[in-house]
């Protein structure tokens, strides 16, 4: 089994909107990387879709993050990067939520989101919904803030 | 911090025995806290506990310039610094568009190259002595010594030596840092094959690793695993092919699978394979390395030439808004990932156009490994939890970040 070369980045747009249709709201491949934008419900649905599609196969969940930007009403921008190893191509899946909402967790299509999840929630308050052990990981349990928010302050706390 | 852990993995009727490894265990390599619930020597449930080494490196790199957070990367994988510096800098300049010129390309490749050999004989000298084979913990950290050496002529510093720019390198390596590199190839190769000998066909250590910590394929790709985790596993996976970055196209080496079994070791064996291809490839780098610049001569982050800076004003202001207010990169974002010692190391990049990011995230592979433990300890022997930390390869320091 030895690294498959990259399938080229048109095929795998062309494959990302078919497979995905409407659901994507926006999308760009700025400095050559794919980048979609969609609505928080849908998360669940486009990560199954992405993960089983035979062509694309996204089947390494690489890393999840989030930005925050104050003073939007969808201030939490929660940032998917994903990884097909057979067609060596990564994809970007960015979606924007309130600070009061929630999105699916992705521990339920890659098990490896479980702690990435958990860094989110702890760091940015990001609230996963059927997360398996949803609990804090770097701060103290009983800690009360979410420090990578851009109103915590970096010093004097 | 973990008394809540404790109750809840204790249950209600309050049957096992729970144990507390670390977090100043000397086997968990710096302050990681596993609770473990015990069925006599049996281990049902295991629980890491993570945090206590949390610096907030992510907080911090918003309030600094690109330049500065270089000496943050340092202290995360610690034991090779050179790979932390070498991700964030390919993601900075991918989001800033600075081409960086050829020869600062492949020397790239052999700081990156000497980081792994350095993290590497940290993991066999430790490993090595979480399972009881104390001699080699002093062979490897003998060889180690003689990577700070080359890191010392190389720059000055050790450990954490931010040797590498924005843009490229500072400064041109001197003549005798070559010279030493070259003459300590062949004793790096006798090293790793004493390494070899002492362990491949040992019988104790044979006990201690075959067959234990046995994750699959699939298994390994579904929970996000990386680096030697992932091809110990037989997937044959390596970021510095998938998507090459520095030199590490123009260079040939192999990437090892060890047994392809997925136990503790099949990731021991790659491991010093890995060693051995990583001195090939500098081999081919010291043969190939082309004449020229070791620094762009883009005026963003180029510092302007010492003469320059003494004798015409524009330079020294130049000069000053550099270092003090940092370049300034186009607003965008960037992921990039490279192939660090213990695995895949991404950087997440998030500019508004200052001379700050905006955001700052790193995907560290330790971190990620390491959720695998609960998984790989379940329904093992006690003295397996130290075989199989030993073998995921973790770094705190990058783990809490």
């Amino acid at each position: 089994m030895s690294i498959p070369p990259p399938v080229a980045a048109d095929l795998i747009h062309e494959r990302v909107k078919a497979v995905l249709g409407d659901r994507v709201i926006a999308a760009n491949s700025l400095r050559n990387y794919l980048t979609i934008e969609i609505a928080a419900t849908d998360l669940l649905a486009v990560a199954m879709a992405l993960r089983d599609d035979p062509e694309l196969r996204f089947n390494f969940f690489g890393d999840v993050t989030a930005v925050h930007w104050p003073g939007e009403s969808q201030e939490l921008e929660v940032v998917y990067h994903l990884r097909s190893i057979p067609a060596n191509r990564r994809i970007r899946i960015k979606t924007r939520i309130a600070a009061h909402e929630s999105v699916e967790s992705m521990a339920q299509v890659w098990p490896g989101a479980d702690w990435p999840e958990r860094e989110v929630y702890d760091l940015m308050g990001v609230n996963f919904v059927n997360h398996p052990d949803l609990r804090r990981i770097l701060m103290d349990e009983d800690y009360e803030y979410h420090p990578l928010r851009k109103d915590f302050p970096r010093e004097g706390l | 911090m973990a008394t809540v852990e404790i109750e809840r993995i204790a249950g209600e009727d309050d049957s096992g025995l729970i144990l507390n490894m670390g977090p100043q265990h000397p086997s968990t390599h710096g302050v990681l806290r596993v609770v473990l619930k015990m069925d006599g020597e049996y281990i049902e449930e295991a629980v890491p506990i993570i945090g206590y080494l949390h610096r907030g490196t992510e907080k911090i790199a918003e309030s600094e310039t690109y330049t500065q957070i270089l000496g943050y990367t340092d202290r995360m994988d610690y034991t090779a610094a050179a790979s932390s510096n070498l991700g964030w800098l390919v993601a900075v300049e991918t989001l800033a568009g600075i081409e960086v010129p050829e020869r600062a390309q492949w020397l790239r490749c052999i700081v990156g190259e000497l980081g792994r050999l350095a993290g590497h004989l940290v993991w066999i000298g430790t490993h090595a002595l979480d399972i009881g084979a104390m001699s080699v913990f002093l062979y490897a950290f003998r060889a180690r010594e003689r990577v700070l050496e080359l890191f010392e002529e190389l720059c000055g510093a050790r450990m954490t030596h931010s040797v590498m720019r924005p843009g490229g390198f500072l400064e041109e390596p001197r003549e005798p840092f070559y010279e030493k590199l070259e003459s300590s190839l062949d004793y790096f190769i006798k090293e790793i094959n004493q390494f070899d000998k002492l362990l491949s066909k040992n019988d104790l250590w044979l006990g201690r690793t075959v067959d234990v910590g046995v994750i699959s394929g699939d298994d390994a790709i579904a929970m996000g695993l990386s680096g030697a985790c992932l091809r110990g596993s037989g997937v044959e996976w390596d970021i510095r092919k998938a998507e090459p970055y520095a030199a590490y196209d123009k260079v040939e080496f192999d990437i090892p699978t060890g047994t392809g079994k997925g136990d503790v070791y099949s990731r021991y064996l790659l491991r010093l394979e890995e060693m051995r291809q990583s001195v090939r490839i500098m081999r081919q780098v010291i043969e190939h390395l082309p004449p020229g610049p070791v620094m762009t001569d883009d005026a963003r982050v180029a510092r302007p030439d010492t003469p320059r800076l003494y004798t015409d004003m524009e330079a020294m202001i130049n000069h000053f808004w550099m270092y003090i207010h940092g370049f300034p990169v186009p607003r965008g974002e960037t992921y990039v990932a490279i192939e660090a010692p213990k695995g895949e190391l991404g950087f997440y990049v998030v500019s508004d156009g200052s001379g700050k990011p905006y955001r700052m995230h790193v995907r560290s592979p330790s971190f990620v490994n390491l959720q695998s433990l609960p998984y790989l300890v379940k329904g093992r022997l006690l003295a397996d939890v130290v075989s199989v930390i030993g073998s995921i390869d973790i770094v705190l320091g990058e783990i809490d970040r």
